[in-house]
């Protein structure tokens, strides 16, 4: 896990850009508040007559002011939004499709033609992503409006089902940052969030290796009981474990409609958190969050499932070898 | 008037007025003080709630338009075209043409003529309601393909039609009770209970209205598929 | 002739006597027109009624106390969010209060706060006996309170809305939200859309039709400009809500696809319909807040509002920019960059007239005498230091970039909430210190109100500058809690003590006034030397308001002009009146006003004004841009018929929400039943 944001500690030139802006616009903004209260004090003093007439002050003041004001923020407007616009024909590195789901993010990597693993790579509520390299994130919704936000990397977007949002950005230093969905988006709007690794590139291209693998092979006999027991109980049903587990449900239809319910648990060991980034991931909090759902995060729509312990054991031994 | 300085009021009658419009619109006649000059309130009333009404149906075809532009085609594949045969264009104008003759019920109001009055309100009353007879008709032969539920295309045919049969209503039902009041002679007479023809004069800008806004949902619904427009045919 | 007769005491009025509307004295005066227009006693009177003071009196009660209720569920929020993975109040209770917050205060509080205002002060400001059609005033409250009720049932069947208060889809649409709670909000705003909508077309004709012969609009006092200009908004923006809501209805009971992806439909339609009116209600809850600063400052600074001409453009110019705003709310949504930067600039064009008001009363307060710290005043002087930082960080989220940075975080709920309750609640609270002694014809306690406005201004600060750094921390809005290890526990903590604060300081405002109405020192008829035409009434006005027709020669009636003969008071450009000439001709301030007594009409064509024939209530009305063409009418009487019919729209929204056709359809027939009867019965 990791601290809150700060907007105006930017990681990006397109952030940098507008955390400038707002420093600019506070200042603006101290001078012309000290401004009116002088002039209230003046009000509450004694009467006296302003020079040039009331009028002129309030043409000065009320419509000079923030035209000039105005003018100079939409020119700012235009110069900070030009970050944000990718520039025409230029590929990006890596493109990220980002789902929003019902409190979880479905991360899904198409990896260009500088990197070494091809197809698609899934994962769930972390993005890692590598610095120095222009990234392209693909925004969409499989149910209702979420949006996107990691206040050191600028400008939120909305995931909105039905279309595809984009944002494009270079991150300029590596780091841990912590994300959020800022569109209420239901019950447990509140826990849906998400971390963002900001890693040199080769720890990425490893990273990316790494998960674009099938999932490992059970080694101990718990593992494998473990894995057994994902397959024959509803685990199943919502999550793949590529190689074990590739079409849950049976719901990757012929027309190629794409329907996921929970996150590719892959390589969860590989991950930080759980149920996007409610609780740290570590053996006790991931039994928890198996036995009880909804006493980590309530009105999750991961169900309870009714397991033996040995059968939790067992799975948890196998889940935590997902690396 | 003046209460709580205990300055007597200054007792005039019209020619306080003469006095007060004096400095700000400079040397004029006396004011005005025979019949309500301008439209009744309740004129004033409709024209506001006109608007208000007028927003709604462009706000709902700002709709239609917007995911018309939106979709591949529009029609979508599969759903049928609105109707343009012989008897939409008969109906529309049917109900364009009633305007005239409540046009003409509300001048012969104003002559004192009750049976003038009646007689045209009665063919207007009746040429809408063929129209209407049509809207039910035309309902009834696109259901079996489309329905409010077969997707937005469907919903908003259903929706602005059906809203702008709603209003259609609506008018009948005030020109009936126009009617009613014109058959026992309260417009016309000159009696105890004589209304004037305020209530004729806000029907007939009414019933403008809801065929003025036919014109847009006929334009945009009907003729507008028909000859491609935004997002092709 | 208009000859002031008897300058009047430029100060505060000496403390009359109270005159009671059953004083004999009063009622003696005028026995035919009481008799004409005084309400039958009890409850048959009551429910009647078709007195816009008396249903102005109800509009604000209500409103008040939807105030308390939203402010209770904002209480319970603050209290939930105080410290961090708070179990308090969970997610489904969180979400509900959440909504109903927003809901109850936007809806039910403020825009009908608004009204209240306007019912009771537009015909007093214009010389008027009531609004122009006074059963429809009635049936608007009864639309607005039953409203309110049927939203509020939803808590009582455990299903109060859930989606937020602008209710995006797919959200909220029948397969995430299959619950009734957000067919109670989606019907109530329909529902609720008939008042606001009745009630912006009355206040339009009565403004355009019913002012005193003589006040010309360029007479008409500010705060009817803002009325007005609120009013025409409202019958624009209003029906795209009334549609959002009902084509949102529409997609979960009838199975439409308006916005369903899935269907062809398209979520941002709706965000597009719910911001066309979103943006400007902003400012409709705005802008006749701005109308009552404009009455106070220059009455208690004895100066005329400095350029008055500009102030009133200023306020018209925000009512049309307003509806040029709307995609600011969807910068994050994906918008093609030019859309963006055409709504940016629009967004931040609307910073001049704002900026153009704020000037006008701080240099009429600078030109002005010293003025005395009454309530009144202090919530004015609190709502200009408030409003000019909302405003700033306004301008701030209208630049793009940085709008996307912090939309829907905490410093969009810390500036809304500046401009919301900066701008618009400390006016409403300004104006009720302001008239209450007009209404109730009471004083209110000598210091109460300004410990409430102590602990309103701070409380509110504490309560809402920590959320702008919470909302750069990266705190997004509508969490219903957040983690221990996030850094954002002290600020919500300070910022929930605020809100006790603030609470506090709303329940000391309570206690004044009721007290103060209940046992309160009478109030002399003038309290604070004011200039429009309800201050040369008596505390209350009579139930006809005026016994003769008001002539009206200045936009100050009450306030006399200095310089004689100078007739280009409000006509002129900036410069408000003669006073600014005579104060530039002899060098010193000479703006301290003179109250003048108001020339009137007795008797029209043969009637005398206060006999009104036949009982009758009979108003006068005017042409509508130069107030002249004298005609007088009879006005509808008290009526049933007005409760009859909302009761009406109740049962059909009621049918709606239970999906039965037979209800729609009964009550359908009684409110074409009802709406018959009451032209029927035309008097």
């Amino acid at each position: 896990m990791t601290d809150a944001g700060w907007v105006l500690d930017p990681r990006t030139p397109g952030a940098e850009k507008v955390a400038l802006l707002t420093w600019l616009m506070l200042a603006v903004a101290a001078i012309a508040f000290v401004m009116v209260l002088g002039l209230l004090a003046l009000g509450l003093a004694r009467r006296r007559r302003l020079p040039l007439g009331a009028e002129r002050w309030v043409v000065g003041g009320g419509l000079v002011f923030p035209a000039v004001v105005i003018l100079a923020l939409s020119g700012l407007t235009v110069w900070a939004l030009d970050a944000d616009t990718p520039p025409a024909g230029a590929d990006p590195a890596l493109t990220v499709n980002v789902i929003g789901h019902q409190y979880w993010w479905e991360i899904r990597y198409q990896p260009g033609g500088g990197s070494t693993v091809s197809g698609e790579v899934v994962t769930a509520n972390e993005l890692v992503l590598p610095v120095d390299q222009p990234v392209q994130l693909e925004l969409t919704s499989d149910d209702v409006v979420h949006s996107f936000w990691v206040p050191e990397l600028g400008p939120k977007r909305d995931l909105v089902p039905g279309r595809t949002n984009h944002l494009r950005f270079t991150i300029d230093q590596a780091g841990d940052l912590r994300g959020q969905c800022a569109e209420f988006c239901g019950a447990q709007h509140a826990r849906m969030a998400f971390l963002v690794h900001a890693v040199p590139a080769d720890e990425f291209e490893t990273w990316l290796a790494n998960e674009a693998a099938p999932a490992p092979v059970p080694t101990t006999d718990s593992q494998r009981a473990g894995m057994a027991t994902f397959q024959q109980e509803a685990c199943s049903s919502c999550h793949a474990i590529r190689g074990v587990v590739d079409d849950p449900a049976g719901l990757l239809g012929a027309d190629r409609n794409r329907v996921v319910i929970g996150p590719d648990l892959t390589h969860l060991a590989a991950r930080d958190t759980l149920a996007a980034v409610t609780v740290p991931n570590d053996r006790g909090h991931l039994g928890g969050w198996i036995a009880d759902p909804q006493s980590t995060k309530p009105g999750s729509l991961m169900p309870a499932v009714p397991l033996d312990p040995e059968q939790l054991l067992s799975l948890l031994d196998y889940l935590q070898s997902l690396r | 008037m003046t209460a709580g300085t205990g300055a007597a009021p200054l007792t005039t009658d019209r020619t306080a007025l003469a006095e007060a419009r004096a400095p700000d619109l400079g040397p004029t006649d006396r004011p005005s003080m025979g019949p309500l000059a301008g439209r009744s309130l309740a004129w004033w009333g409709m024209v506001m709630a006109i608007t208000t009404e007028a927003m709604i149906f462009a706000l709902l075809l700002f709709a239609w338009f917007y995911l018309w532009t939106k979709a591949d085609r529009w029609p979508p594949p599969g759903d049928p075209l609105t109707d343009l045969g012989p008897f939409t264009i008969g109906r529309t104008v049917l109900l364009l043409g009633s305007s005239l003759p409540v046009q003409l019920a509300e001048r012969r109001v104003k002559a004192g003529d009750r049976r003038g009055m009646l007689a045209w309100l009665a063919l207007g009353w009746a040429m809408a309601a063929v129209f209407l007879g049509g809207h039910v008709d035309e309902t009834i032969r696109m259901w079996s393909e489309l329905r409010p539920s077969t997707d937005a295309y469907g919903s908003l045919v259903y929706l602005i039609t059906n809203l702008h049969a709603l209003h259609l209503i609506i008018g009948l039902l005030f020109l009936a009770f126009v009617f009613g009041r014109g058959l026992q002679g309260r417009y016309t007479g000159d009696g105890e209970g004589h209304l004037g023809h305020g209530d004729v004069t806000v029907t007939v800008l009414y019933w403008h209205f809801v065929d003025a806004v036919w014109v847009a949902v006929f334009s945009s619904l009907y003729l507008a598929p028909h000859f491609g427009g935004p997002g092709g045919g | 002739m208009t000859t002031p007769a008897v300058a009047g005491p430029t100060v505060l009025a000496p403390a009359a006597a109270p005159r009671r509307r059953a004083a004999s004295g009063a009622r003696g005066d005028h026995q035919a027109l009481h008799d004409a227009w005084e309400d039958r006693p009890g409850l048959g009177g009551w429910i009647r009624t078709v007195d816009h003071k008396r249903i102005g009196v109800r509009y604000a009660v209500t409103a008040l106390t939807f105030l308390l209720i939203g402010g209770l569920e904002a209480l319970a929020l603050r209290t939930q969010l105080a410290v961090p993975d708070n179990d308090l109040l969970g997610h489904d209770a969180y979400n509900q209060l959440m909504t109903m917050h927003g809901t109850t205060m936007l809806l039910w509080f403020n825009t009908p706060m608004f009204a209240a205002f306007g019912n009771y002060l537009i015909p007093l400001q214009i010389g008027a006996r009531d609004m122009a059609f006074p059963r429809l005033n009635a049936l608007s409250y009864w639309i607005f309170l039953l409203s309110g009720l049927f939203v509020y049932t939803s808590f009582a069947v455990g299903e109060a809305p859930d989606g937020g208060w602008f209710a995006y889809t797919p959200l909220t649409s029948s397969v995430y939200s299959p619950g009734r709670n957000l067919d109670f909000w989606a019907i109530g705003i329909t529902f609720l859309g008939i008042s606001t909508t009745v009630g912006g077309i009355n206040f339009i004709v009565t403004i355009l039709r019913m002012r005193a012969p003589g006040m010309s609009l360029a007479r008409l006092p500010i705060f009817g400009w803002t009325i007005l200009t609120m009013s025409f908004m409202i019958i624009f923006a209003l029906p795209a809500v009334t549609l959002a809501g009902a084509l949102l209805e529409a997609d979960r009971a009838l199975g439409m696809h308006l916005f369903d992806p899935n269907g062809l439909g398209d979520p941002l339609l709706y965000q597009h319909l719910f911001w066309i009116w979103g943006h400007p209600e902003v400012y409709i809850v705005f802008i006749p807040a701005t109308g009552i600063i404009s009455t106070i400052i220059p009455t208690f600074a004895r100066r005329p509002l400095a350029a008055h001409n500009l102030v009133i453009a200023s306020v018209v110019a925000t009512g049309f920019i307003s509806f040029g705003l709307w995609v600011h709310h969807m910068f994050a949504a994906g918008l093609p960059f030019l859309v963006a930067s055409f709504f940016s600039a629009a967004s931040l064009v609307i910073a001049i007239p704002s900026g153009i008001q704020v000037l006008a009363w701080l240099t009429t307060l600078v030109e002005g005498r010293r003025p005395r710290l009454d309530p009144p005043l202090l919530f004015a002087l609190g709502f200009i230091v408030t409003f000019v930082l909302g405003g700033f960080t306004g301008v701030m989220v209208a630049v793009v970039p940085f709008d996307q940075a912090i939309t829907d975080s905490y410093f969009v709920v810390a500036h809304f909430h500046y401009v919301l309750i900066g701008g618009s609640v400390m006016p409403i609270m300004a104006g009720l210190y302001f008239w209450f002694p007009k209404v109730t014809g009471k004083a209110t306690h000598p210091w109460l109100g300004r410990a409430a406005f102590a602990a309103i201004f701070v409380g509110f600060h504490v309560t809402f500058f920590p959320q702008h750094i919470l909302g750069l921390m990266g705190m997004p809005r509508r969490v219903y809690t957040y983690g221990s290890d996030l850094g954002w526990d002290w600020l919500n903590l300070l910022s929930s003590i605020g809100a006790f604060v603030l609470a506090a300081g709303f329940v000391m405002v309570a206690v004044d006034l009721v007290l103060s109405w209940w046992r309160g020192d009478p109030a002399p008829d003038d309290p604070w030397g004011g200039e429009t035409l309800e201050w040369a009434l008596p505390s209350p006005p009579p139930p006809y308001n005026f016994a003769a027709a008001p002539v009206v020669t200045s936009p100050r009636p009450l306030w006399g002009e200095p310089e004689a003969g100078d007739g280009s008071a409000g006509d002129a450009d900036g410069d408000s009146g003669g006073h600014g000439d005579v104060a530039r001709a002899t060098g010193h301030p000479a703006w301290d006003p003179v109250r003048v007594p108001v020339p009137t009409i007795e008797r029209y064509e043969g009637e005398v004004l206060d006999e009104p024939p036949h009982g009758h209530h009979r108003a006068v009305l005017t042409s509508v841009l130069d107030a002249t063409d004298v005609h007088v009418v009879t006005m509808p009487g008290p009526s049933t018929w007005p409760l009859a019919l909302a009761a009406g729209v109740l049962a059909l929204s009621t049918g709606v929400l239970l999906r039965s056709g037979l209800v729609v359809g009964l009550a359908s027939a009684w409110i074409a039943w009802s709406f018959y009867r009451w032209h029927r019965e035309a008097t």
